[in-house]
């Protein structure tokens, strides 16, 4: 999912998932979401959407409605290709990954 | 561009950048004149003033900046700081969309800003 986009890596200790950030290079609740992954260790890969072209821009936010029935919000986590949180509540987050890291989560 | 002997009438006419004080300047100003207030969270104001600034230096003019843009003021009109939505969003969630302006009841009770629903239709975004 979203093969068309350039994502940028970022490491981690913890890397069981496939976690796909979509931020904005202006945005304090992305701004928080980067702290928060950076302080738990987690490696995602991360694509700004307001760097993309528009056509870039109309294609992801086409895919999330297709794939999550919701349109792209910034930040938006995608765990696996297949649970996508929307904006950044730490709660949310911390459950949504311990999730992700229980056994036969996202099989 | 007019003619100079010197060039300063040049430049005078180019838009001058802003800074994450000349945004904070703006903020301050908008949530006087409204009765809101800023939120209390300076780092979270320090990172919305950034994205004021970077919006401002980009596109010309204060672009919400949780929002994405189309890069010109005719489709980004509503989202422009402080954006159609605020007031709508205050009513609700006591905040607007990027955490940038409280009601002062909102304020007064010390709860904590948060991520709030988008309101603006999504047919309206790039």
């Amino acid at each position: 999912m979203f093969e068309y986009l350039e994502f940028r890596s970022v490491d981690g200790k913890r890397n069981d998932h496939d976690l796909k950030l979509f931020i904005l290079t202006t945005c304090a609740h992305c701004e928080r979401a980067l702290a928060y992954l950076a302080k738990e260790g987690v490696a995602y890969r991360v694509v700004y959407g307001d760097e993309l072209p528009v056509e870039l821009k109309r294609r992801l936010r086409n895919d999330f409605v297709r794939s999550f029935h919701s349109p792209v919000r910034y930040p938006s986590l995608v765990i696996d290709d297949s649970e996508m949180l929307a904006g950044f509540e730490q709660i949310e987050w911390d459950e949504a990954l311990r999730a992700a890291g229980a056994p036969g989560r996202g099989q | 561009m007019r003619e100079s002997h010197d060039g300063m009438e040049e430049r005078a006419f180019a838009r001058a950048e802003k800074d994450r004080a000349d945004a904070l300047a703006f903020a301050r100003s908008i949530a006087e004149k409204n009765g809101w207030r800023l939120n209390p969270d300076s780092q979270a104001v320090a990172w919305i003033a950034d994205g004021l600034a970077r919006n401002y230096n980009r596109y010309g003019y204060f672009q919400c900046p949780c929002r994405d843009s189309w890069g010109d003021a005719e489709h980004d009109s509503d989202i422009i700081c402080p954006c159609e939505y605020c007031t709508a969003d205050q009513a609700d969630y006591g905040h607007c969309y990027c955490g940038l302006y409280l009601t002062s009841s909102f304020f007064a009770a010390g709860e904590p800003v948060r991520s709030i629903p988008e309101r603006r239709a999504q047919e309206l975004f790039p």
